[in-house]
């Protein structure tokens, strides 16, 4: 999708390599969140509003209100933040372009393993992470602009 | 020697090994590890010049998140001690960091991976009980990695002696050691693009041209500039601050039609009340200011797999024993921090751990808090903080700070290092007492509060002005070629620097910089300016276009 200069999964949303690398590298102007939980969340909702650099705009949106603001495309660079695989899955079926797909943060948890660093996905991302693959999308491991994308495929079990 | 080679080996081991960040988060720059590194050998002004030289190549390099773009705590520390054991001249200080920059970067993945066995291991404590062998986890294991992977390397290196470095040294020829220091001349323009490109918003870059233009004309050192862009700061801070449009934090707010509303929101004229639940365990002042000091400890353990989350668990037990009497109830309330964390944990950060006590007192006395709304908080928060902390300190703060004190370093003044030092220390201590106590006392507003009053704001705005003048300034001084071509005119030669100065002074740094500056913007992977500085510096040299003018 024109416009659309980062898809990336990152459960911390919007933090420092965010803030401080990736909306330079990609002179986005917009940033949107899409995930279910936080868009219903005033207080998180608060927080991530005043976070943001101001001359950056930025919406914070449930899968659906995000199928609806990516179905009719964008006019400034913009950068497309969720917490996992899922949402991105939710967003390719509602038949929008997400281009290339960035992992860049998914934390250790209980129900996560270990799977290049400090990536970590539980079965259910696997297997999400596979049907994106299987969509034809091209999807990588890059934390930081300056790392070399790393192809998950190889990776996923 | 054999003390000089401990000293330099403990000053590694805690450059890496993070167990009280105020210091061991100084020892990330070169310019303090420069100058303690020669200290240790006995050549404290020879350490203090390299470690400002290696500073200035990673002036605006920043770490975020648990990654690493350049080990300069192996570049700074081993490169100083390459400088004084070779004897060679300080300026080619970046010769030798470099490389050991790029080792370290192993070195430092190594001991990130290794790592997360100790958070495995404090798991398997904690569901013993053992709180006390979590503590130990989060500090002795890490110690004996860092000693291992940063301590010995540098011992060896300190006691192997001069003897084969200065013939290593005298094995270059003499040629080849000036063209490196051209190349030395040249490598500061990547620390000052890299800051340049960070802080420099279109609307903002005349301030660089004013920093550059105003050195290269009257001379000023980076001290006069430092001061009178802090005073152009300060006018429009507080000009920010009466004005209506300034006092209030702007949000540009995208709608799922697309449109987009700036909408300003300003702060609730009071603070929220507490939570009037009456209290039968309170935290006391002396057990908050204990748990304030255990954040320094946050990244003692950093590993990839859960980052700070043992360095967490670890600060919290301090709140935890004094809610809770039996020491089962204590380990089972410290497993909820055992999960994946990272933030910026010194300035903005500890906000969080304020809270996180905050909540953690609600629960104690029988509030409806469970531990996944504690997490909640924790993990909804670190982000954001992050981003604020990393921009605010690393983006902007610390390096205007370590670059005036490189200047004044390098021209012989041991209060450039001392200074940055102090400065540094103030503002984590500063910055971190007033973020936990205020995130204690106001619990999960304290943020919001803190966002919507748009000081943060108006701090990034104000001091990236006095950054780029700064920046500019450095580039003026501290980007050090020019160019010895001459050519005849008529009956007499004439140099070409002479035509250039004519026009205005500084134009070879300036073009310099500006090169590098567009590189970053083309998105060139820092490992190619620096290999095309070289190329620059070396051919520029031997075909007589540039020399050092240090």
């Amino acid at each position: 999708m024109e416009n659309l200069v980062l898809t990336r999964i990152d459960d911390r949303l919007i933090h420092g390599q965010v803030m401080t690398a990736w909306i330079k590298n990609k002179h986005a102007e917009q940033v949107v969140v899409v995930d279910d939980t936080t868009a219903k969340d005033e207080y998180m909702v608060e927080v991530l509003e005043t976070a943001i650099p101001e001359d950056i705009a930025i919406g914070i949106f449930t899968k659906e209100e995000g199928a609806q603001f990516f179905s009719q495309g964008l006019d400034a660079p913009t950068i497309l933040l969720v917490k996992g695989p899922g949402a991105i899955l939710a967003l390719v079926e509602s038949g929008i372009d997400v281009g290339e797909v960035d992992v860049g943060g998914m934390g250790a948890r209980q129900d996560r393993s270990q799977l290049y660093k400090n990536i970590s996905i539980s079965p259910d991302e696997n297997s999400q992470l596979k049907q994106l693959l299987e969509h034809g999308l091209k999807v990588f491991i890059q934390v930081m602009p300056q790392d070399k994308p790393i192809n998950i495929a190889e990776y996923l079990r | 020697m054999v003390i000089s080679a401990l000293l330099v080996a403990l000053l590694a081991t805690m450059g890496q090994w993070w167990f009280f960040g105020p210091i061991t988060k100084c020892l990330v720059y070169p310019l303090t590890t420069g100058t303690l590194v020669g200290l240790f050998m006995g050549d404290p002004m020879t350490g203090m010049l390299a470690g400002a030289n290696i500073q200035l190549i990673y002036l605006g390099w920043i770490s975020a998140g648990g990654t690493m773009p350049s080990n300069t705590i192996v570049a700074g520390i081993f490169g100083t001690a390459m400088v004084i054991l070779s004897g060679a001249d300080p300026a080619l200080a970046s010769t030798f960091a470099i490389p050991f920059s790029m080792l370290g970067l192993l070195l430092n993945q190594v001991y990130m991976t290794v790592n997360a066995v100790w958070v495995h291991q404090a798991d398997r404590l904690l569901d013993r009980g053992n709180i006390r062998g979590v503590r130990i986890m989060n500090f002795l294991p890490s110690f004996c990695m860092a000693a291992l992977l940063y301590g010995v390397p540098s011992f060896l290196l300190v006691m192997s002696g001069s003897d084969w470095a200065q013939s290593l040294i005298a094995a270059v020829p003499d040629k080849v050691i000036s063209a490196l220091q051209v190349v030395g001349g040249i490598m500061p323009a990547l620390g000052i693009a890299m800051l340049l490109n960070y802080l420099g918003k279109p609307k903002l870059i005349p301030w660089f041209f004013g920093g550059f233009f105003l050195v290269a004309y009257s001379g000023l050192d980076l001290t006069a500039v430092s001061i009178f862009s802090a005073i152009i700061a300060i006018i429009l801070y507080l000009r920010g601050e009466n004005s209506e449009q300034g006092a209030k934090k702007a949000v540009k707010r995208l709608t799922v039609d697309k449109k987009v509303s700036t909408v300003e929101v300003s702060t609730p004229a009071t603070p929220a009340a507490a939570p009037q639940l009456e209290y039968t365990k309170k935290l006391s002042k002396p057990t908050l200011i204990k748990t304030w000091l255990w954040t320094t400890s946050t990244e003692a353990c950093y590993n990839y797999e859960r980052l700070q989350a043992l360095g967490i668990a670890n600060l919290m037990i301090t709140p935890v024993r004094a809610l809770y009497d039996s020491p089962e109830r204590q380990a089972e309330e410290l497993k909820k921090y055992m999960v994946f964390y990272n933030s910026e944990v010194f300035t903005v950060g500890p906000i969080i751990n304020g809270i996180s006590c905050s909540m953690e007192e609600a629960r104690a006395n029988g509030a409806d808090v469970t531990p996944e709304d504690i997490n909640v908080a924790r993990t909804g928060l670190m982000g954001p903080v992050a981003g604020i902390g990393d921009t605010v300190m690393q983006g902007i703060l610390y390096p205007i700070l370590f670059g005036i004190g490189c200047s004044m370093a390098l021209s012989g003044s041991y209060l450039g290092p001392i200074l940055s030092f102090l400065i540094f220390e103030a503002l984590i201590f500063g910055c971190g007492y007033f973020m936990f106590m205020t995130g204690y006392n106001q619990g999960k507003s304290s943020l919001i509060h803190i966002l919507k009053d748009g000081t943060i704001n108006r701090i990034i705005n104000a001091f990236s002005i006095v950054g780029l003048m700064v920046v500019g300034a450095m580039a003026a001084s501290r980007v050090t070629v020019n160019t010895p071509l001459q050519f005849t005119v008529g009956n007499g030669a004439t140099s070409l620097q002479s035509v250039f100065d004519s026009l205005a002074p500084g134009l070879i740094p300036l073009g310099i910089t500006m090169l590098v500056w567009w590189m970053l913007k083309k998105k060139v992977n820092t490992a190619w300016i620096i290999i095309a500085i070289f190329a620059i510096g070396i051919a520029g040299y031997f075909l007589g276009i540039l020399g050092y003018a240090g």
